[in-house]
C-alpha cells in the first residue's frame, strides 16, 4: 500500500510550487511553434516558414462572411496586420509569437510582461469576476482560478483590434477564451485556449501550444515599443555613451 | 524646427490614447452643443471615446470624435457601451479643444431615449467631473 502511494507520487512531475502549494509559472517562456506565421496547418510563403499549425482539427470553424474577411486580411497583411503597425499583439497572439514573456505570479494574481509593445496582463486569481458591462480592453480582462493544478482563465472585453497571427486569422470584441495552463514539466508549459465567439465562428475551436523557458543566464524582457522606432532619429543616442 | 515637428508628430499620433489634463487639450471657454449621428465608440481606458457624425453649416459631413471619461466612470454615472450603438442621434455637451480640431471633451451626452446624463469629464469644474 505504501509502494503504491508512493510510486503515485513520483508519478507526479516535480514542479515549482508558490508558497500557496499551487503550481508557480514564474519565469521567462517563449513559444517554438511559429504559430505566428499562421495558426492553420500553411506553406511557406516570401515572409513566413512552413507550419504544421496548433488548432485541434486543423481549420478554424469561420462563418462564410468572416472567412473572406480573413482572406483579405492574408491578401493585405503586410500593411493590414496591426502588429505591422506596432499595436500590441492581444491574448492570445503574445503568448505564441516570436518573442519571450515573462510571468510574475503570487496568490492572488499572475502578471505576464511582453516584449512587442511592452503591455502588461494581469490575471486576477483573487475569486473576482468580471467588471460590468462591456469594456474594449487590447488585452481582454482576465479572471483565473485553479482546477487542481491546472489554471484555467476565463477572458472576454477584447476590443476586436488584435489579430491572431500573420496570416489574417481574427476574433471580434465578443471573443470569450477560456485558457488551460499547465505543467508538462518544470521547464514545459502546457497552454491551450478555446475560442468561442457567435460573431466569427460557426462554434468553439481550440489551439494547444508547448511553452518553453528561456534558460539562458542573460535572457531577459526587453521593452520593444515599435512605435516610438521612427521618432528615434529625432533623439540621436550620445555615441559617448 | 526639428522639436516642433516631433512635437506634432506625437501629438497626432498619440491623441487617442493620450492620458492628459484637461487643460492641456481642451478649453473650458469654448463651450459647444453637437447634434449628430454616432457612427463608432471606443470603451477604453483611460478614456472613452465616441465618433459623433455633425452636419457642419456648409452642409458637410464631419466626424467629431469625442472624449469621455474611463469606462469605470461611465458605469458610475449609468452609461455602458450598449447603450451607444452606431447610428443612434445623440447629442452632446462640451469643450473644444485647443487646436480647432473636431475634437471635444464631453461633459453630458443625451440618448434617443430622452436620457442625459454626465460623461465623467476630466474638466475639473465641469458637472459630474470625474474626481
Amino acid at each position: 500500500m505504501l509502494a503504491l502511494a508512493l510510486s503515485a507520487a513520483s508519478a507526479q512531475p516535480s514542479v515549482p510550487r508558490g508558497l500557496d502549494g499551487k503550481p508557480d509559472f514564474s519565469g521567462i517562456w517563449q513559444s517554438l511553434s511559429g504559430a505566428d506565421y499562421g495558426l492553420e496547418p500553411h506553406l511557406a510563403t516570401l515572409d513566413g516558414p512552413p507550419g504544421a499549425g496548433i488548432v485541434e482539427g486543423k481549420a478554424i470553424p469561420y462563418q462564410p462572411q468572416a472567412l473572406q474577411r480573413r482572406a483579405k486580411n492574408f491578401a493585405a497583411r503586410a500593411a493590414a496586420d496591426p502588429r505591422n503597425k506596432c499595436y500590441t499583439l492581444g491574448t492570445p497572439r503574445g503568448l505564441y509569437s516570436n518573442e519571450p514573456f515573462q510571468i510574475f505570479q503570487r496568490p492572488r494574481d499572475l502578471t505576464v510582461l511582453f516584449d512587442f509593445g511592452h503591455p502588461v496582463r494581469t490575471i486576477h486569481t483573487n475569486a473576482t469576476e468580471h467588471p460590468d458591462g462591456h469594456i474594449d480592453f487590447w488585452l481582454g480582462d482576465s479572471r483565473g482560478h485553479w482546477e487542481g493544478d491546472t489554471l484555467v482563465v476565463d477572458v472576454t472585453d477584447f476590443n476586436g483590434e488584435t489579430w491572431l497571427d500573420r496570416a489574417g486569422n481574427f476574433n471580434s470584441d465578443e471573443l470569450h477564451l477560456v485558457e488551460h495552463w499547465s505543467f508538462v514539466d518544470r521547464n514545459t508549459i502546457r497552454y491551450r485556449a478555446t475560442f468561442n465567439d457567435p460573431k466569427v465562428y460557426t462554434r468553439p475551436w481550440t489551439l494547444e501550444v508547448l511553452l518553453y523557458r528561456r534558460l539562458e543566464p542573460n535572457v531577459q524582457i526587453i521593452e520593444n515599443y515599435c512605435a516610438t522606432l521612427e521618432y528615434d532619429k529625432y533623439y540621436p543616442f550620445p555615441s559617448s555613451q | 524646427m526639428k522639436f516642433r515637428q516631433v512635437v506634432f508628430m506625437i501629438a497626432t499620433a498619440a491623441s487617442v490614447f493620450a492620458h492628459h489634463s484637461f487643460s492641456a487639450e481642451f478649453d473650458a471657454n469654448q463651450p459647444i452643443t453637437l447634434k449628430g449621428t454616432l457612427t463608432r465608440t471606443e470603451w477604453s481606458n483611460p478614456h472613452g471615446w465616441i465618433y459623433v457624425d455633425v452636419p457642419g453649416k456648409d452642409g458637410k459631413i464631419v466626424n467629431w470624435a469625442v472624449e469621455f471619461g474611463s469606462p469605470n466612470a461611465l458605469l458610475r454615472r449609468g452609461l455602458r457601451r450598449s447603450d451607444f450603438p452606431a447610428g443612434i442621434e445623440v447629442t452632446v455637451q462640451g469643450s473644444r479643444s485647443k487646436s480647432g480640431s473636431p475634437t471635444v471633451n464631453a461633459t453630458s451626452v443625451m440618448l434617443p431615449d430622452g436620457r442625459s446624463l454626465y460623461t465623467g469629464s476630466s474638466n475639473p469644474n465641469a458637472e459630474g467631473a470625474e474626481k
